[in-house]
């Protein structure tokens, strides 16, 4: 299988805006700090962490939604950040993104119809109303918002929110995608629309051969439905590897409170105990050394000291962690 | 657990909220159930189904448009619907029982420290001295694994889990019998969720607590719930022992909640899913509420709404299709 993105060392801080007179060095916060992945044709790839470890702005940076601070993103071989004006447009259409929240992510004031035939405009595909009317009306078939005539017309509070979010979808994917971003597509929905909502993705994924990256806190919906899952902590990722085996026996101490923090619905496993101290504010100031350090029961000088590479401990599981 | 002494037993009962010219939303319609002394009750539901609004019926803090319309809520054999609201105030709410709801962490005032909001809470209710309630402030927050000299901070300077961690301590700190939590780690991150849950589950141990949590998110209910009650549009369809009804579910709504939910110790299967949306609560269909969406639905389900019916000594279905669905799952 070929690599349809590779990510390079991407960094992206964002300045802490100082006041007028400030006097102190420019600070920032640094969102994505040197992550690097390849997304294999086909794959779904999970980057997965609690709010705040950068997985979000990862995923925008990939799109070219946000110019990094460094580092290279390279799509289908060329680099994103230095494409031409059509070479861009040409990868605006190819690679999507789903947002978590159908409620924000559609313009209240425009029909389903003309939501989802903007992109088509943009793209300059289909010649005239009539033939974009039809694969308009392909697409909501595709998503399942069927009779057609009954939606097409419809605006944003008129559609519940799993509807909403297949009227995103389908604007996605009426463009013929290759690469999808889906950020927590499912979060914001009820429990009976949310396994539909990811049943149609898995048979869009199917039928059109999409390759995606998900962006979830979610890892018992990505423990089922992802390849591989990347974790991150305070903008680096900390462990990489295939979801299951991942999921199954975690190596890196954050990976492992993290993941026995999930409730299972099983009682009689329940929610395991959490080893690790205090919140994600007691990294913030962490300059050297690994980030994790003040919160890890296993830490030591050296943890203090040098920051840990992510490197290969076993057969594709990479971690970061002096302790492996 | 079930020779424990009945905490709660909620009977028949029904609060409608009136919408002006257009009638009823039937939010909580005819539900009964029962809590133990020292046990946890869970019940998830979608949103909307009536899951807050039954805790808000429970704690008698409902706005103008709602009307209790029948049933029971016997606390401790009292009858809460028949009790004036001032002996409520002044001995149940709070002090009998109390509640921790979602975003409760934004309802901490930001101009007073987080020792004078528990110390106010005490204050209100008992005759004790500001030095007094002060002292059991702080001790609250050590409870609550803060440091008690974090007591004189303003709200700002704590983080979402340590707000939500404080409105536990003034949940707790006239002692009460019932904490009632309407999804109180919604808006926290995992980690932070599972050290308030098992901080919870620690000083129910300690102090004798009841939990009823309600949430949306069944893995976190079935995962520290000794019974479970399912609500849909308004009524519960299933109620009992948290095992049992994990292993054999018996409503085909629970079923296909079961099906459906990932479990991440579990083994990968397919995830079932559901077409269809819950129903208008102004407007619900005739018969049993789930017919639209049931894929066993028969004619009878369309018309007559199916009683609550054991199952085995302490789990209740209503479902008409119990013998046929428990022959189909489990043989």
């Amino acid at each position: 299988m070929d690599e349809i993105v590779v990510v390079k060392n991407l960094k992206k801080w964002f300045p802490i805006r100082a006041g007028l007179f400030a006097r102190t060095k420019r600070r920032y916060v640094r969102a994505v700090d040197g992550v690097s992945f390849s997304i294999k044709r086909g794959e779904i790839f999970c980057l997965a962490g609690e709010s705040g470890c950068g997985k979000t702005t990862t995923g925008r940076t990939i799109l070219r939604l946000e110019e990094p601070t460094s580092g290279e993103v390279l799509f289908e071989g060329k680099n994103v950040f230095t494409l031409d004006k059509k070479e861009l447009k040409k990868f605006r259409r190819e690679a999507q993104i789903i947002f978590q929240d159908p409620y924000e992510s559609l313009d209240p004031r425009m029909t389903v119809f003309d939501t989802i035939a903007e992109g088509l405009e943009i793209h300059k595909i289909g010649n005239s109303h009539s033939e974009r009317m039809e694969i308009v009306a392909k697409a909501l078939e595709d998503v399942g918002l069927t009779p057609v005539e009954e939606f097409i017309y419809r605006y944003p509070h008129e559609l519940s929110g799993g509807q909403r979010q297949r009227v995103a979808i389908a604007s996605a994917m009426v463009l013929n995608p290759k690469f999808i971003v889906a950020d927590e597509p499912v979060s914001m929905l009820d429990m009976s629309t949310r396994g539909a909502i990811i049943n149609l993705l898995m048979n869009l994924k199917k039928n059109m051969m999409l390759t995606f990256l998900f962006i979830t806190h979610d890892l018992a919906l990505m423990k089922y439905i992802s390849d591989r899952i990347a974790i991150m902590y305070l903008g680096k990722i900390v462990e990489k590897g295939p979801s299951v085996e991942l999921i199954d026996n975690p190596y890196h101490p954050y990976s492992q409170a993290l993941i026995s923090a999930v409730p299972s619905p099983n009682p009689d496993v329940g929610i395991g105990d959490i080893n690790i101290k205090g919140d994600i504010s007691a990294s913030l100031e962490v300059s050297e050394g690994c980030r994790f350090a003040p919160r890890c029961p296993y830490a030591s000088k050296k943890c203090l000291k040098n920051e840990p590479e992510l490197i290969e401990v076993a057969k594709n599981r990479y971690v970061a962690c002096h302790k492996v | 657990m079930t020779n424990n002494a009945l905490l709660l037993e909620v009977k028949g009962l029904k609060m409608y909220y009136e919408v002006i010219g257009r009638g009823w939303v039937r939010a909580v319609d005819d539900i009964s159930f029962r809590q133990f002394k020292n046990e946890n009750l869970g019940i998830v539901g979608e949103s909307g189904c009536g899951k807050s609004s039954l805790a808000l019926t429970i704690l008698r803090i409902l706005p103008p448009n709602a009307r209790i319309v029948d049933g029971e809520i016997l606390f401790n054999g009292m009858d809460l619907i028949k009790a004036p609201e001032s002996e409520i105030r002044r001995n149940i709410r709070w002090k009998r029982i109390s509640m921790v709801f979602q975003g409760a962490m934004n309802a901490l005032n930001p101009i007073l420290t987080v020792g004078d909001q528990i110390s106010e809470a005490i204050l209100a209710h008992e005759d004790v001295s500001k030095e007094e309630a002060w002292k059991r402030a702080e001790e609250l927050l050590k409870m609550v694994g803060i440091e008690p000299s974090r007591s004189k901070h303003y709200p700002f300077e704590f983080s979402g889990g340590m707000k939500q961690r404080v409105m536990i301590a003034i949940a707790l700190a006239l002692n009460p019998d019932l904490l009632i939590a309407d999804e109180p780690t919604t808006a926290l991150d995992v980690i932070v969720q599972a050290q308030i849950i098992n901080l919870i589950k620690r000083l129910q141990k300690e102090l004798g607590l009841s939990l009823l949590l309600i949430s949306h998110d069944v893995s976190l209910v079935f995962s520290i719930s000794d019974h479970v009650a399912v609500m849909y549009a308004g009524e519960i369809v299933e109620y009992g022992p948290t095992s049992e009804i994990y292993h054999k579910s018996l409503h085909p709504y629970t079923h296909f909640l079961m099906d459906s939910v990932p479990d991440i110790k579990g083994r990968i299967r397919p995830l079932g899913s559901l077409g269809g949306a819950p129903p208008n609560l102004l407007n619900p269909p005739p018969g049993c509420r789930f017919h639209p969406r049931c894929p066993y639905a028969l004619d009878e389900c369309k018309e007559k709404k199916p009683p609550m019916r054991s199952v085995s000594a302490d789990h209740t279905v209503a479902c008409h299709r119990i013998d046929e669905l428990r022959a189909k799952w489990y043989g």
